[in-house]
């Protein structure tokens, strides 16, 4: 049973305040991780947070850590949040990076400041917390790092070529991020999720007409997914259980790009 | 720890190839998680080993067949119960450059690799044995995208198992069943121990690996039970190349 357990581990979630982020916090706080909380909304960042204290055993219960941060321009604090975090809880075990902001349009309206903000949040901030948590003095003798991608990284999907391709950048990112950091122990993955049921998701499909939305949910053959799906396959990247899997994208998505 | 999604409790998991090596490794692992393993070999001798090391109280159970027999297969699945897991996992390899192939290398191969598994399915399925919501996995290989001289008709062999994954995962989707393939990198085996590999090839081959290391049995066991459980409920048609860097190298 042990293999697949965090118990002991101190893993920094991103995007934790909302949809897949939230969730993946919450389950691998069930599975025993100090779970340190990265979000922009901080009233909603302190609900996960309170949420997570309800699911924890006692071993991690009130030992959380919650920071409100904006990947878009406040970058240069992460080096601080984690400083912090490795001194109240001990070196870090790895991360979730699942912050992603999302924009649907076509290329005749998007500006130059969409695609730069789209790469910051979803990908450049996953690097540079990567370069954060690797140092030597942060992180713990062996880690994980989980990189939330996007089966957009590998299909084509209409009006969503900034956000497909800061999700491809990820993928293409880890490998060679898992190579440099073979060495110190340090496993580098992605997951491919196809389209999860968060609450932005499930607003976003009630708001296309009917015929839209069908074809939308056809496109996968085991149905949409739930954010918890992800979050157990973060949780199994994060685990011992997986420590010669590196480099990989882990397609989740109940068997679209399997056709 | 109570809560555990990777849980196979109340699960009936079988398992091919299961008397040594990875297969061994990968009946005892779900044996601990909780399954009811059902292991097969062709003798009683070759599994016994398996056997002797599972959990005892779960009503595990063994099957004599070879699987490259036809009456030994339809005997076999009439016996199996409703499964939960099936995970295909016997294989072989044959080096032999391509000018040297001979047509029973080659049915050879693609019989224990790649046919046997086909008919088995077809039986299992056609008799009804896996349960709705149930999950398939094929033990692949990296070898089946990135090759090796000689080894043409393995890595052939491999590659059809990914397709065939994937054509599963789509033909099945409908009964929620989930088919995945699991790509391994070298395993350090006991039968490799006994081989004529010299150490020095061996140390040669390491520097391929970027974690610095081999992988073990268990490395592919624990995404097994990740496939078998209910975390990975949303995942089918995937391949999941488990190498320490390999493939990317």
């Amino acid at each position: 049973m042990d293999r697949f357990t965090l118990l002991n581990k101190n893993i920094v979630v991103t995007g934790a305040s909302s949809g897949i982020g939230k969730v993946c916090a919450i389950e691998c706080a069930k599975m025993g991780a100090k779970i340190v909380l990265l979000g922009r909304n901080n009233e909603r960042l302190l609900e996960v947070y309170d949420e997570l204290n309800e699911v924890s055993n006692d071993n991690s219960k009130g030992k959380h850590l919650y920071y409100s941060i904006d990947l878009l321009d406040d970058l240069p604090s992460l080096a601080t949040i984690i400083d912090e975090a490795v001194i109240k809880l001990g070196k870090i075990d790895g991360f979730i990076h699942a912050a992603g902001i999302e924009k649907t349009l076509p290329i005749s309206v998007m500006k130059e400041s969409d695609y730069g903000n789209i790469l910051r949040v979803n990908t450049i901030s996953g690097f540079d917390l990567a370069k954060v948590v690797s140092k030597k003095k942060n992180i713990a003798q062996k880690g994980s790092f989980v990189f939330v991608s996007s089966i957009t990284a590998v299909i084509g999907r209409a009006g969503v070529v900034g956000y497909a391709a800061s999700k491809g950048a990820l993928v293409a990112g880890a490998k060679s991020m898992a190579l440099e950091l073979a060495s110190k122990n340090i496993n580098v993955n992605c997951i491919s999720p196809g389209t999860i049921l968060t609450p932005m998701m499930i607003r976003y499909l009630d708001s296309l007409p009917e015929e839209e939305k069908l074809k939308r949910i056809e496109g996968f053959p085991l149905g949409l997914g739930n954010p918890k799906d992800v979050a157990n396959s973060a949780i199994f990247l994060l685990s011992d259980a997986s420590k010669w899997i590196t480099g990989q994208n882990i397609i989740v998505d109940g068997g679209y790009t399997a056709r | 720890m109570c809560y555990n999604p990777f849980s196979l409790e109340n699960k009936i998991v079988f398992i091919t190839g299961s008397s040594a090596g990875i297969g061994k490794s990968i009946a005892v692992s779900c044996s601990k998680m909780g399954a009811n393993v059902i292991v097969t070999g062709r003798s009683m001798s070759g599994i016994q080993d398996t056997i002797s090391e599972l959990q005892t109280n779960k009503g595990n159970n063994f099957l004599l067949a070879d699987l490259q027999s036809d009456s030994d297969l339809d005997q076999l699945v009439a016996d199996l119960p409703v499964l939960d897991g099936i995970i295909f996992n016997a294989g072989i390899v044959k080096t032999v450059p391509v000018a040297f192939i001979k047509k029973q290398q080659l049915q050879e191969v693609f019989d224990v690799n790649f046919n046997s598994s086909v008919m088995l399915i077809q039986k299992i399925l056609s008799q009804k044995k896996i349960k709705k919501g149930g999950s398939i996995c094929f033990i692949s290989s990296v070898a089946s995208s990135y090759v090796n001289i000689g080894n043409s008709l393995y890595s052939a062999s491999k590659g059809a198992v990914n397709s065939f994954t994937k054509a599963l995962a789509l033909e099945l989707a409908s009964k929620n069943i989930r088919v995945n393939a699991i790509l391994p990198g070298f395993i350090e085996t006991k039968i490799l121990e006994n081989s004529n590999i010299d150490d020095k090839s061996l140390k040669e081959h390491l520097k391929k690996y970027p974690m610095g290391r081999f992988g073990k049995p268990d490395d592919i066991a624990n995404a097994t039970i990740y496939l078998m459980s209910d975390a990975s409920q949303w995942t089918t048609g995937s391949l999941i190349t488990i190498d320490g860097g390999y493939s990317i190298k």
